[in-house]
């Protein structure tokens, strides 16, 4: 595991000034009941003067409950509870998945989990136990299976980055710079969570290349990029295979958006509650969409939440596995 | 607009304007304050960074404020940061990247971030407390009561706060 190593979990609250008496008297009977985890920043060795304390609680009885928020001092304390199945429920999610060995580290060949899944599973392999009985939350043996996973997600959004970048570039608008660069960014995310860093909070990249040994220069390279030709010496200057996107995502209408007629007019009505007299309805491989309604309307449809991107586990799988 | 003066519509408060005003304390608040912990400690990376997402979340604010709902998905936020032409969108994409960053990296991305949440600030109905803040919790909870009883009264059903998220 990379990142900075937490020793105990009075070190890590120490970076906000509690310590775990004190954290205890807060929350009164509340840590009482179950094994209770630090998770989130703190907890994988980052945070600030002016980070929250975010505890998950565990416990045989009872369900899940919203999270809820209380205070020690100034700083925010976020405690949500799960029932102990929560976790087993989890693990049959990730654990045994194929996978294919790359250079950025073993990818699953399928991405299971939801983003609420994903954060979770971040936040359990980096939890700190407040009583060392507890022990951790995830076995040992489920980190090599839990980083597949965690990769997948992390290469699924790089390649449908790369689909956007390639698609703006042949627009030839002003787009293209800032989304090549977004690209540039996962390509660092990508690399840190391949290395064993995982932490929620975008916020923490820089911190992670630093744990994770990836020099300066290299990440303002990646993070800098302005079109596909300096993405892909930025790129292959790491070692990196070619990375295409177009060719490995489809296109297919948005679930949530819905045609409606006022009078003897049709509209699409987005889940973002815009209305709109025409729009694109395309389905199928991006590729071909692209060649049968061109670029501009395409990315104007993926903007406006009329149609969604996917990336396709076919298609991504013969390329992890060529 | 409005039609005399300062005024609005209790319509626009009631739906997009409270959904706006309680975008902002969960998500712009809380990266400003990411801002300014990142600065007090001198980490300028992380200072940018938290300045990027603090006007991506100004940005999300500024599309609910006109009535947009649910959240963006990662590739509807960035296509419209690269294409929307706004102030906004141009200065995210003007910032330095957060690896390496200075401390006038800092400085210069803060100004920045000063001058959109202002901006932003004139245009919510009303003044948001700090929600993550021992003060400013309950005054926040209190606007949003306020708020639910005020849609009864106008025949509006209760309002899914949650449908808000960056």
């Amino acid at each position: 595991m990379a990142g900075v190593q937490v020793v105990s979990v009075e070190q890590a609250l120490g970076v906000v000034g509690v310590g775990l008496a004190q954290l205890r008297t807060h929350a009164g009977s509340v840590l009482a009941d179950g094994r209770s985890y630090l998770v989130g920043s703190l907890a994988a060795g980052f945070g600030n003067r002016g980070s929250d304390i975010d505890i998950h609680l565990f416990r045989s009885t009872g369900g899940y409950a919203p999270p809820y928020l209380m205070f020690v001092g100034d700083v925010p304390v976020d405690l949500e509870h799960f029932p102990d199945q929560a976790v087993g429920d989890l693990l049959a999610q990730v654990t045994d998945l194929p996978v294919a060995a790359t250079p950025f580290g073993p990818v699953a060949l399928t991405n299971p989990l939801s983003e609420t899944d994903e954060r979770r599973l971040i936040r359990w392999l980096t939890a700190l136990p407040l009583d060392p009985e507890s022990g951790p939350v995830l076995p040992p043996q489920a980190s090599a299976d839990g980083f597949a996973v965690l990769l997948r997600a992390v290469v699924d959004r790089l390649v449908t980055m790369v689909a956007l970048a390639e698609l703006a570039e042949e627009v030839a608008a002003e787009g293209a710079p800032y989304l090549w660069a977004r690209a540039g960014r996962l390509v660092l995310e990508v690399t840190c969570t391949g290395r064993g860093s995982a932490v929620t909070g975008e916020k923490w990249l820089p911190a992670r290349l630093d744990a994770c040994g990836v020099p300066v220069d290299t990440a303002r390279r990646m993070l800098s990029v302005t079109s596909g030709e300096e993405f892909a010496a930025a790129t292959g200057s790491l070692g990196l295979p070619a990375i295409r996107g177009v060719e490995l995502t489809t296109v297919r209408p948005d679930p949530a958006a819905r045609e409606v007629s006022v009078g003897r007019q049709r509209f699409l009505l987005t889940r973002h509650e815009r209305v709109y007299p025409e729009w694109v309805a395309a389905a199928g491989a991006t590729a071909a969409v692209r060649d049968d309604i061109g670029a501009a309307p395409l990315l104007s449809g993926l903007r406006t939440g009329q149609i969604v991107l996917d990336v396709s586990t076919d298609a991504l799988r013969d390329a992890l596995c060529r | 607009m409005p039609v005399d003066g300062k005024s609005f519509d209790i319509g626009w408060l009631l739906t997009h304007g409270a959904g706006a005003s309680w975008t902002f304390a969960v998500s712009v608040q809380s990266h400003l304050e990411d801002a300014d912990a990142a600065y007090a400690a001198e980490d300028w990376p992380l200072c940018v960074e938290s300045c990027l997402l603090t006007l991506l979340c100004v940005r999300y604010c500024d599309l609910v404020v006109d009535g947009y709902s649910q959240r963006a998905s990662e590739v509807e936020r960035h296509l419209d940061v690269a294409y929307a032409g706004t102030d906004v969108t141009r200065d995210i994409r003007g910032l330095p990247p957060s690896v390496g960053a200075t401390r006038e990296d800092a400085v210069a991305a803060r100004k920045v971030v000063a001058t959109h949440v202002g901006r932003l600030r004139e245009s919510l109905p009303v003044d948001v407390p700090v929600l993550r803040s021992a003060g400013g919790f309950f005054p926040t909870v209190r606007l949003g009561t306020d708020i639910e009883r005020l849609r009864g009264t106008h025949g509006l059903p209760p309002l899914d706060w949650y449908q808000w998220d960056v």
